[in-house]
């Protein structure tokens, strides 16, 4: 029954630890607390949700002192940050043919690469990284998350769309630094 | 009828599937005649398939799974 979960719970250990040696840790500890407190576990109820809990109390205790985590001040104005408009924007600034930038915007996500992404992603707070990667990569509903991290539902709400809009503002900057961006390099 | 700004407001929410069905209608209702807010969704859903495609692909390491298949004994 957990065995299956393995992958799930390395690729969230990865975004979280943001290496792959604590990530295998992390896993490994995990495992060994399911195990040992397996009688806890209510035998129907989401397997994946009380390994992932496990794993996030683990990395909370274990590795957050560790690292040094990315400045907060940077993210303080970024509530309306959109990174379509932004692109919209530049796109129909530097390209008059592009009547409606839609399709140059679709372009420009299949521009980033796999390491531009995870980048991107591991440099959002961990706070708010959580948040975006149960929703967005587990599919976890807000009722779910808030469980998983103890937090309330409004919360959850809030630190997902904040760390969505963060996830793009740092997008936005790698679009501008490499030049993804037609003359906005 | 939904405003944009309104429809913006729960664009989350209706992406994650976390409004009711009512709510959910008139954004449905609202997309259905803009243009604009539909090219936003389509990028935010764009967005949380792009994380989760990321998020996905990496496999566990041989010899971890053999200690994750130890402890599991």
């Amino acid at each position: 029954m957990f065995l299956p979960l393995l992958d799930n719970l390395y690729n969230i250990a990865l975004r979280m630890t943001r290496n792959p040696r604590d990530a295998e840790d992390l896993v490994q500890e995990t495992y060994l607390k399911a195990f040992r407190f397996f009688h806890r576990f209510e035998r129907g109820t989401n397997a994946r949700a009380w390994l992932l809990t496990i794993l996030t109390n683990t990395f909370r205790t274990r590795y957050r002192k560790k690292k040094q985590e990315p400045e907060m001040v940077d993210f303080q104005a970024i509530e309306n940050f959109c990174l379509a408009d932004e692109l919209v924007k530049t796109i129909s600034a530097t390209d008059k043919s592009q009547a409606r930038g839609t399709e140059a915007v679709t372009q420009v996500l299949k521009d980033y690469v796999s390491d531009d992404i995870i980048k991107a992603l591991e440099n959002v707070p961990e706070q708010f990284r959580l948040a975006v990667l149960f929703s967005d990569v587990e599919g976890f509903s807000y009722q779910e998350i808030s469980e998983i991290l103890g937090i309330s539902v409004g919360t959850v709400k809030s630190r997902i769309f904040r760390g969505r809009k963060i996830l793009q503002k740092l997008l936005w900057n790698f679009a501008k630094e490499k030049g993804i961006l037609k003359g906005t390099s | 009828m939904m405003t944009c700004q309104e429809a913006v407001n729960r664009l989350y929410e209706y992406l994650d599937r976390e409004l009711d069905n009512l709510t959910a209608a008139q954004i449905d209702k609202h997309l259905e005649l803009c243009r604009l807010c539909c090219d936003k969704i389509e990028f935010e859903k764009n967005m949380k398939e792009l994380v989760h495609k990321n998020c996905v692909k990496d496999k566990a390491p041989i010899f971890l799974r053999e200690k994750i298949q130890e402890i599991l004994k």
